[in-house]
């Protein structure tokens, strides 16, 4: 906000002077044309004699004889004025004499109602611009010296000269630097010499339009072969200091301040630099001197700024003012002093200063802005509403009116308000930073309170937007918190992606992240995330919700006695404490099903005592799972009774977790448990008419199991057709299914196929160790073989397992006693022997 | 045995005695039987134990029980079949030979055993295979049954007692390795507990286990016998009688009298099938318990100034 006028220095606008002195002549001359000629063109023709004579005597030095030509000029033009006032050739001639008068009033009093009936008149544009310009009425005089520039007359070759200061003054660097390279391109060779002026302006155009490089080789061409000028150094530091090379400008600058102790802009630029990098007592060394070198309104505000970063606001309020008697209304001087009273509390005379400065005619854009955030600060935000809606009237096609109401809203919460003023910002100036900025945090802060509010769609719109213009990692995390809570969860991931990848982003932002994977399903990625959490933070609290999305993670990757433990010891946060809380129970479980797959009742029945112990909350639909896999646990464990009661239960009324089919097969299940085969099938067939994905390989596998399981009942009561007929169903389903081909060959041995049976018994021995068994039942039962019989007996004993180990032991050893048949000595022989006799 | 027929006479003067007493003053006296020729080999023990039983059961009873302690099965047997004992301990095989008429009620079991392995036990080295044709002393008991406990249950159906030995049957454990010892058979079946360890006796078979002596009922008072064991405790040199659960009694009996079924062809077990989790429940519906992000929400209080 803080702007510094760059008025031309009086030296520079001297020779400006003279330059347009000597331009300004020949142009009058050129429009003599013959007679017929009327009072006023007479008087015309003799003033134009006259002005020749006086820039003659101009040229060469007679300041007295130019002045008196000039006044002579000057009334014969007026005369011809009065004789004919339409006439542009007497507004002209006005207006180039009394210019070379410096009488720049009179200039615009007479050409300008001329120009009204001429308005592209370049003879009338250029001196009116021009005594505009000295007047320092600069919105008139721009558009009618822009008009003399256009023509790119070297008559004119002065306008772009004054523009480009204009410009600078306004901070307009591209414009400031169009018009210098115009100049340097029209100006005549003569006027050469003067160039490196013009380079220096040059290089603050360039350091306005932050172009290093072009204002760096402006300053340079401006310092090249002429002796160390202090403002050209001070455009280098300038340039040092864009690049972000403080300490480098801040020793060019000491240097310079050294070497010309005479020189105030260097000076006052050091000490800005020490205010800003907080060594107060250097900058009020430099401020003291500077004020010492001349009380100039730039000492004095200096001042003023080291007084107040002092904290010494009264003092400061006193330099701003002395500011102000130097050059009364002086925008900047009037928003210190405002400023100086703030700083003292005094909020009331602050405002009704400024309220003061505006009315007495400061009507600049700032001052008005100033006294609006004023009363901003001040709590009177009605008033400040009031004069920064004027401010945007004042400017419209600024974003600076708008973002000052948006401030105003924002402070007072209105977040519709600030977020519609915001965005007409940023409809004026589409890139203006800040406007950007504030529009994200005022929408931040009304997604806030619209989640608060329950409208968590309304909360989603307007954080999505405010992560458009604000793509940081705390926008992201936000944004993605929302999506999470509505479950929008594949875009949640893609915000939460970047987000965690954010300059600044978190342990938070990889929380989010682990989430959004987990949530769309991406478990392994979840834990990585999760991991990640984990590592980038020290905190235990943090370190422990890292660890809890981590145990999710694993349960969905089925490492679920890591998760388990993961969730009983959860560590100090409360927060992890209450997610781990949540989801214990549904993982205990999960861990009791998984436990059920490899028959482990016990284990299963003891997790779901655990989650018994710790209840399911509000969870309906995991109470019923708890119920359905206890159901399956006593099953499991025999108690079928108990089993079908709570399977019922569970799935009464229907679960959204279960499949439609899943009641049909769970009692299968229990009915395959108990041996109702017959049963058991009935509902397996009706669970198979509409099978779900992932089921046919279990529901093949337990077609499989009830044929089994009928014929072993079978066989045990001894219907051997029956026990045929399943086995063979059961070898339809598999026929390379060893365990069934023995037992086939088990029911030909009881129905006096002995022969294949036995046959097969040995085809099948190294494969199941039962069919030994069987062979010495054979040879003792039906051939009376004891010997063979010990043999086949003891081959089963050597595998070490199946049924009734130790009965068959007792038979082994009981026909060796009564026969004599003792172990065979090769059992005890080294291995080798044993090589040697199987080639 | 002129002193146990001595003691055997008081014994049934005393009874006659006691019964002779007027009716209702007391309780009926009964009077337990000891046959365990096979169990205990001692006479002298086989007294004692059953003058102590009957003192124990006459106090738990709180009746008069006399003891009758019986030396050869054929005794024993007639003086059941003469109503003359109302409960008896006898060795297990016996108790099946008897029948219907005795209700097992308790095992009498030594050192926490209720059953006791048999050996076939001879002078001579080899096999049993190899004593073919030969002779086998045998605790006698009701005589054509006696073979049937030791290929059913001793040989457990693997060979056949009456084709493969001569069976010589003797009164007691005493005997049958006393008439070893006079070579009077080349080989006796005792239980495994009384094979003389310092003599040149060798164990050519053992058999599995088999149940030991079992306290019977005789008279229908099954019930009230039970009642009181507990209170009888141990008597020496047996443990605390345990009750007969079950069908054991009546599997011994039935192996006794038909012998073991014949072995059959075992299936092969395929394992258990097991649920699948995946299957029965649709686990997507199943997910994690997501945490509150509403705190991420927060803002900070930073205001906009110019």
């Amino acid at each position: 906000m803080r702007r510094i006028p760059h008025t031309p220095s009086p030296r520079r606008l001297a020779s400006a002077l003279a330059l347009l002195a000597t331009l300004a002549g020949p142009p009058a001359l050129a429009q003599y044309r013959p007679p017929p000629m009327s009072e006023s063109q007479r008087l015309v023709k003799e003033g134009e004699t006259a002005q020749v004579a006086a820039s003659a005597a101009s040229a060469s030095g007679d300041k007295k004889e130019a002045e008196e030509k000039y006044r002579k000029a000057l009334a014969l033009y007026e005369q011809a004025l009065v004789a004919e006032p339409g006439s542009v050739a007497a507004a002209a001639g006005v207006g180039a004499t009394a210019n070379g008068l410096q009488d720049w009033q009179r200039t615009v009093d007479r050409v300008q109602p001329v120009i009204a009936a001429h308005p592209g008149e370049l003879s009338l544009a250029y001196p009116l611009g021009v005594a505009l310009y000295k007047l320092r009425r600069f919105p008139e005089a721009v558009p009618l010296m822009e008009q003399a520039a256009a023509s790119d007359s070297p008559d004119y070759l002065i306008v772009h000269y004054y523009l480009a200061s204009y410009y600078l003054y306004a901070q307009q660097g591209d414009a400031a630097a169009k018009r210098l390279q115009r100049y340097l391109a029209l100006r005549p060779e003569k006027l050469a010499t003067n160039d490196f002026q013009i380079h220096e302006l040059l290089g603050r155009a360039h350091v306005l339009r932050q172009d290093v490089a072009s204002a760096r080789a402006s300053f340079q061409q401006a310092q090249a072969g002429r002796p160390e000028s202090p403002s050209v150094q001070l455009g280098l530091a300038s340039v040092l200091e864009l690049e972000g090379r403080v300490p480098e400008a801040r020793t060019l600058l000491e240097g310079v301040t050294t070497r010309f102790p005479q020189a105030a802009e260097p000076k006052e630029k050091l000490a800005r630099i020490y205010l800003a990098a907080g060594e107060v007592p250097r900058a009020e060394a430099q401020a003291l001197a500077l004020v010492k070198l001349g009380a100039t309104p730039a000492a004095h505000l200096l001042l003023g700024d080291v007084r107040l970063a002092q904290k010494n606001a009264a003092a400061a309020e006193g330099e701003y003012r002395k500011v102000l008697q130097l050059q009364p209304g002086l925008v900047l001087g009037q928003m210190a002093v405002g400023k100086a009273l703030q700083a003292q509390g005094r909020h009331e005379e602050a405002i009704q200063f400024l309220e003061g400065a505006v009315r007495s005619g400061g009507n600049s854009l700032e001052l008005w802005a100033n006294l609006g955030s004023v009363n901003r600060r001040a709590g009177r935000f009605q008033r400040a509403v009031e004069v920064h809606r004027r401010v945007q009237e004042m400017a419209p096609r600024l974003a600076l009116g708008w973002v000052l109401l948006g401030a105003d809203h924002f402070a007072t919460g209105q977040w519709d308000q600030a977020i519609e003023d915001y965005a007409s910002a940023l409809q004026v100036e589409p890139d203006h930073a800040g406007a950007k900025q504030w529009l994200a945090r005022a929408l931040a802060h009304r997604a806030r309170d619209r989640a608060g509010a329950g409208r968590m769609d309304d909360s989603v719109r307007d954080l999505r937007r405010a992560y458009d213009l604000d793509r940081t990692a705390l926008m992201a995390r936000r944004l993605g918190a929302a999506l999470l809570e509505t479950r929008a969860f594949p875009e949640a991931r893609k915000v939460m992606e970047q987000g965690a990848t954010l300059p600044g982003a978190t342990w938070r932002e990889a929380l989010l992240l682990g989430y959004a994977r987990l949530a769309s399903g991406d478990a392994q990625a979840a834990l990585e995330a999760f991991t990640r959490a984990g590592k980038q933070t020290e905190e235990p609290d943090a370190q422990a919700e890292a660890s809890v999305g981590a145990a999710l993670a694993e349960v969905e990757l089925g490492q679920v006695d890591a998760a388990v433990q993961r969730l009983t010891e959860v560590g100090p946060s409360k927060a992890a404490e209450g997610v781990a809380a949540a989801n214990l129970p549904r993982v205990l479980v999960r861990r009791a099903l998984a436990r059920l797959e490899s028959g482990d009742a016990d284990a299963a029945e003891k997790d779901l005592e655990a989650v018994d112990r710790l209840g399911v909350g509000k969870r309906p639909d995991l109470a019923k799972l708890a119920l359905f896999t206890r159901g399956l646990a006593r099953a499991e464990a025999g108690r079928h009774a108990e089993a079908s009661a709570a399977l019922k239960k569970a799935l009464t009324p229907a679960q959204k977790w279960a499949w439609p089919n899943t009641r049909a097969l769970a009692d299968a299940f229990v009915l395959y448990k108990k041996g109702q085969v017959g049963a058991a099938r009935k509902q397996l067939a009706a669970a198979s008419k509409k099978p779900m994905p992932g089921q046919p390989k279990w529901l093949s596998a337990m077609t499989g199991a009830l044929h089994r399981r009928e014929a072993s009942l079978a066989y045990a009561s001894g219907n051997m057709k029956l026990a045929e007929k399943a086995l063979k169903a059961a070898l339809a389903l598999d026929a390379e299914d060893a365990l069934v081909q023995h037992n086939l060959a088990c029911v030909d041995w009881r129905k006096g196929k002995t022969a294949d049976a036995l046959a097969t018994w040995r085809r099948l021995e190294p494969a199941v160790p039962v069919a030994a068994l069987n062979l010495g039942i054979d040879a003792q039962e039906r051939r009376h073989e004891p010997a063979e019989a010990v043999d086949a007996w003891r081959r089963y004993l050597a595998v070490g397992s199946g049924p009734r180990l130790a009965q068959v032991r007792e038979w082994k050893e009981r026909l060796q006693s009564l026969n004599g048949l003792a172990e065979p000595a090769g059992s005890a022989t080294p291995a080798a022997a044993t090589a040697e006799e199987t080639p | 045995m002129m002193k146990a027929h001595r003691f055997l006479l008081a014994g049934l003067v005393l009874a006659c005695t006691l019964a002779a007493a007027p009716a209702g003053a007391a309780a009926k006296k009964a009077t337990v039987g000891v046959f365990l020729a096979t169990t205990l080999t001692d006479g002298q023990e086989r007294f004692q134990y059953a003058e102590a039983l009957a003192a124990k059961l006459g106090e738990s009873l709180d009746r008069p029980v006399a003891a009758k302690s019986f030396g050869r099965y054929e005794d024993f047997s007639r003086a059941v079949s003469d109503g003359l004992v109302d409960f008896a301990v006898v060795d297990a095989w016996a108790a099946v030979q008897l029948g219907s008429r005795a209700t097992p009620v308790a095992w009498a079991s030594r050192s926490g055993e209720t059953q006791q392995r048999w050996a076939i036990v001879s002078t001579q080295k080899g096999a049993v295979k190899d004593l073919a044709g030969k002779r086998l002393a045998l605790v006698k008991g009701a005589g054509p049954a006696d073979p049937k406990f030791v290929t059913h249950v001793v040989l457990g159906g693997d060979l056949d007692a009456q084709r493969h030995f001569k069976v010589t049957p003797v009164p007691n454990v005493e005997s049958a390795l006393k008439m070893l010892e006079a070579k009077g058979a080349e080989a006796a079946l005792v239980p495994l507990a009384h094979v003389p360890k310092d003599k040149d006796v060798r164990v050519l078979f053992r058999s599995g286990r088999v149940p030991g002596a079992v306290l019977v009922d005789l008279r229908g008072n099954a019930d009230a016998l039970a009642g009181v064991l507990g209170a009888v405790g141990a008597v020496a040199p047996f443990d605390t009688f345990a009750r007969v659960q079950g069908r054991d009694f009546e599997d011994f009996r039935r192996l006794v009298t038909q012998g073991p079924p014949r072995r059959q062809p075992v299936l092969a077990e395929a394992s258990e099938l097991h649920v699948d989790t995946a299957v029965l429940v649709r686990s997507e519906e199943l997910g994690p318990a997501l945490p509150s992000f509403a705190g991420d929400l927060a803002v900070s209080a930073e205001q906009p100034d110019d």
